[in-house]
């Protein structure tokens, strides 16, 4: 499987490749009232409007530090609801990297971290990797408050 | 560093930017172009050739119609004759001889209509002299009416010959005796008179008997015309063939009814030898013909023609009525020449296409090439220490002149402040020599001060003893006076001589103050250069994620870019290793600046100090030669004022106790000073050291 290797604090996590549209340097966001703090806000990136969410405090509990090497990954994820484009906010990224997430399978240890987003790990060379599912990062309540969000800026 | 030079001026060609931009950029837009093409020109002919495929089955279609409703129409008039004929027409000589001529004017298809009684048909009817030519020779009823060609179509009588040699009697009589068969039937093409003619003959049944015939003949020069006209018009031939009933003893077939060419024997004047007048399994067509007929549906199938010797389409139909069967031929060269034309039309877009895409690819490659192998150059140029390059750039353009631009400036403000710190490192350097020697001058002169003043209160003390026998040693005293003041006047000349040293010392610290401080600006200058080199090293390694992650997406078309995308992050990468190098070194300097400052701030103070304490001592000193030179006026005196010489002599030993205090400060101070001036020295040889790496241009 071809990732992209990202660093949310010490954690080593990986993002499927043909998830990611574009990798951009960090940006500012508007942030909603009353959505939880791993929400930062709608930020327009390329003329479109998307959310942008903390990848580390979600899946390590710390938020992103806002360092020279931040980065916001846009994504273009499915769901039952439908595709829908957002963006993570992460510490590092690193390189392009193939990692065989099926032979490593699932593992007990890291069930439900992460809002559940965590759901494989490996190990190369490197350390343990582990796979960030982008596609349930957010419930199906998020993305009609994205959409609505969206809509009215 | 010369490592890297090496490399950056030795990359191969199969790796160069220019290599990839054919391989990832020209060489794939070629197999596109020539797969569209080809693929394009493939789907054109398959259309062209289902086009005419179609056409040809739509044709066939047609005249097969046609000809079965000429046929059955025929045939519906044969039937309608000896249908009347049983109907109480029979033997009615003179209705039926007129009947014939009526239906002869009014059907235009038909070029004759006859009826044929055996020779007892005509039952007890005598010969009708007012029927001329409606009997033979015999008597026997076999009135043929038919267009007389030889005399402009005008409708003529005559009897009918060979009817028991002939299908269209003999045959028919045969077979109603054999099968007891009513229906009309359509005999095989023949030559009569001169034309190819078809009969449709029907038998004439009285009572349950067989009395003779009735039919009409059809010229085969309209089918032959119709025929004619419709294969020309798709460019085709066409063969129509008869049912191939074999009746044995009257005629042969399967037989040629109509056909657009006659190429069985070329230039053959005989009509015997045409195509049109033979049977089909007496023609090079028997098996291939003989095959196609056997099908009771359309069909479409290409074959090597006999005759044609060359592979053909053909496209086979059974007429509606009459069980003939129609064959349109045409050569699969012929029906395919038009599609060439088109493909070398195509190619020819196809090739101008790849040359403009391969020239809008290459030449900007190379220019990039170039460009980034200039920017290579003068980077290794960098990293050796060497400053002294620079690269003419345009202005405006895209990134890489960007790029040349700003290791243009880059190099140049290194080399500025490069060239600074060396001539300040210089100057410094000299100062502090001077610095040195005129702190050792102000060691040897504190160190004479020291020993004059010991004399002096040596001298002192001596007169403070014997000051009760003044009188016998008046002249010692007055000697020794005036030794006191010329040792005062001398520890007062070095003191002036040892404050403007140190007034000198002070001005050459300021300087050196001065110019630490412009270092300092400068390696701030550096600084912000480097923070820009860092920013474009980091917004170079996000384009070179994005463009490996666009590779990626691309799948096998966009491994090569993966590659092009990994190298350009490892050169951002070690651009921003290169970035934090510089930044290490121009700490480092700035680090030997502060302490430098600092140093030059201490040894300032101390000068300060020593120049104010000189000057106290120099006052002092002054007070004293005053007081001796006062007091060796007045020895003459020394009798009437021996307590004011007891007094003054005191005053003397206890100015001198803070004279040799002030001389024990003086040296201190001046050995101070030496070690400031060594300490500031190796300063200035790290310094020397750090900036010994690079290169300048002497010239600027």
């Amino acid at each position: 499987m071809r990732v992209v290797e990202v660093w949310l604090g010490q954690l080593r996590c990986a993002i499927a490749v043909m998830a990611i549209d574009e990798v951009l340097p960090i940006v500012e966001a508007r942030k909603l009232a009353g959505t939880p703090d791993w929400i930062i806000g709608i930020a327009r990136l390329r003329g479109s409007f998307v959310p942008l969410l903390d990848a580390s405090l979600i899946c390590t509990g710390i938020p992103v530090v806002r360092t020279m090497n931040a980065r916001a990954i846009l994504l273009n994820v499915g769901a039952a609801s439908g595709a829908m484009r957002m963006a993570l906010l992460v510490d590092r990224v690193g390189g392009l990297l193939t990692i065989d997430f099926d032979a490593a399978g699932t593992h007990p240890g890291i069930a439900g971290a992460g809002r559940g987003v965590l759901t494989n790990i490996a190990s190369d060379s490197a350390g343990d990797i582990y796979l960030l599912d982008c596609a349930h990062i957010v419930d199906d309540e998020h993305r009609k408050l994205f959409r609505d969000a969206i809509g009215c800026a | 560093m010369l490592e890297n030079k090496t490399q950056g001026s030795s990359i191969q060609f199969r790796s160069s930017i220019l290599a990839r931009f054919i391989l990832l950029g020209v060489l794939p837009s070629a197999i596109v172009v020539i797969l569209l093409v080809v693929l394009g020109n493939l789907r054109s002919r398959e259309n062209y050739r289902r086009d005419r495929e179609d056409l040809m089955r739509h044709t066939a279609t047609e005249v097969a119609h046609m000809v079965g409703e000429e046929n059955e129409s025929a045939t519906d008039l044969a039937t309608f004759i000896a249908r009347s004929q049983e109907s109480g027409g029979f033997g009615r000589l003179t209705d039926t001889v007129p009947m014939l001529k009526a239906l002869l004017e009014t059907t235009r298809s038909i070029t004759a209509a006859y009826v044929d009684y055996l020779p007892t048909g005509t039952g007890d009817a005598p010969v009708d002299p007012n029927l001329p030519g409606a009997f033979n020779a015999a008597g026997r009823f076999t009135p043929y009416v038919f267009r007389d060609w030889t005399k402009g179509n005008a409708i003529s009588i005559k009897s009918s010959i060979d009817q028991d040699t002939s299908l269209w009697f003999g045959g028919i009589r045969k077979e109603f005796e054999r099968t007891g068969s009513r229906s009309a039937r359509i005999t095989e093409p023949y030559i009569y008179e001169g034309q190819m003619l078809l009969e449709q003959t029907c038998p004439i049944i009285v009572d349950g008997k067989f009395r003779g015939v009735a039919g009409v003949d059809r010229s085969l020069k309209s089918l032959d015309e119709s025929l004619r006209r419709a294969a020309g018009d798709i460019g085709v031939d066409g063969f129509l063939i008869s049912s191939g009933r074999d009746t044995p003893g009257f005629e042969r077939s399967p037989a040629f009814i109509a056909v657009t060419t006659d190429d069985v024997d070329a230039g053959q004047t005989n009509t015997a030898g045409l195509l049109r007048t033979q049977i089909v399994r007496s023609t090079p067509y028997a098996d291939i013909f003989e095959k196609m007929r056997t099908s009771k549906v359309a069909t479409t199938e290409y074959a090597m023609d006999p005759v044609l010797r060359e592979r053909c389409l053909y496209v086979t139909i059974p007429t509606s009525f009459g069980g003939w069967t129609l064959i349109l031929r045409i050569s699969e060269a012929k029906m395919l020449a038009p599609v060439w034309s088109q493909v070398y039309e195509q190619s020819a877009q196809g090739l101008i296409g790849l040359v403009i895409i391969a020239t809008t690819l290459v030449i900007p490659a190379i220019q990039i090439k170039r460009r980034v192998r200039r920017a290579v150059d003068i980077a290794d140029q960098i990293a050796s220490g060497d400053l002294s390059t620079t690269i003419a750039v345009r202005q405006g353009g895209d990134e890489t002149e960007s790029l040349l631009r700003s290791l243009n400036t880059m190099a140049q403000s290194l080399q500025t402040i490069v060239r600074g710190v060396k001539q300040a490192t210089v100057n410094i350097n000299s100062t502090a020599t001077q610095l040195a020697a005129t702190a050792r001058e102000q060691d040897g002169s504190s160190q004479s001060l020291g020993a004059s003043t010991t004399q002096i209160a040596a001298a002192i003390k001596e007169i403070s003893t014997t000051a009760n026998d003044l009188s016998q040693l008046m002249e010692k005293v007055d000697e020794c006076a005036t030794g006191t003041a010329d040792l005062a006047r001398d520890g007062r000349q070095s003191l002036e001589g040892m404050t403007t040293a140190m007034q000198s010392l002070d001005e050459g610290t300021h300087l050196i103050a001065d110019r630490l401080s412009t270092i300092s600006e400068k390696a701030s200058s550096i600084n912000t250069i480097v923070t820009t080199i860092t920013k474009v090293a980091d917004q170079t390694n996000l384009l070179s994620v994005n463009a490996a992650i666009e590779a990626e997406k691309a799948g096998e078309h966009g491994v090569g870019f993966l590659v092009i995308a990994r190298e350009i992050r490892r050169l951002a990468d070690q651009t921003a290793a290169a970035t934090m190098d510089i930044e290490q070194t121009v700490r480092h300097m700035q680090g030997a600046v502060s302490a430098g400052v600092m140093e030059m701030d201490r040894f300032s103070e101390q000068v300060r100090r020593g120049v104010g304490e000189t000057a106290r001592i120099g006052g002092q000193l002054s007070e004293i030669i005053r007081q001796v030179e006062a007091g060796t006026a007045d020895f003459r005196q020394v009798a009437e004022g021996m307590k004011a010489q007891t007094e003054g002599a005191k005053q003397i030993s206890d100015a001198m106790g803070q004279l040799t205090s002030g001389a024990r400060e003086a040296v201190t101070a001046a050995q101070e000073t030496c070690r400031a001036a060594a300490g500031l020295q190796e300063s200035i040889t790290g310094l020397r050291s750090g900036v010994a790496i690079f290169r300048v241009n002497e010239s600027a």
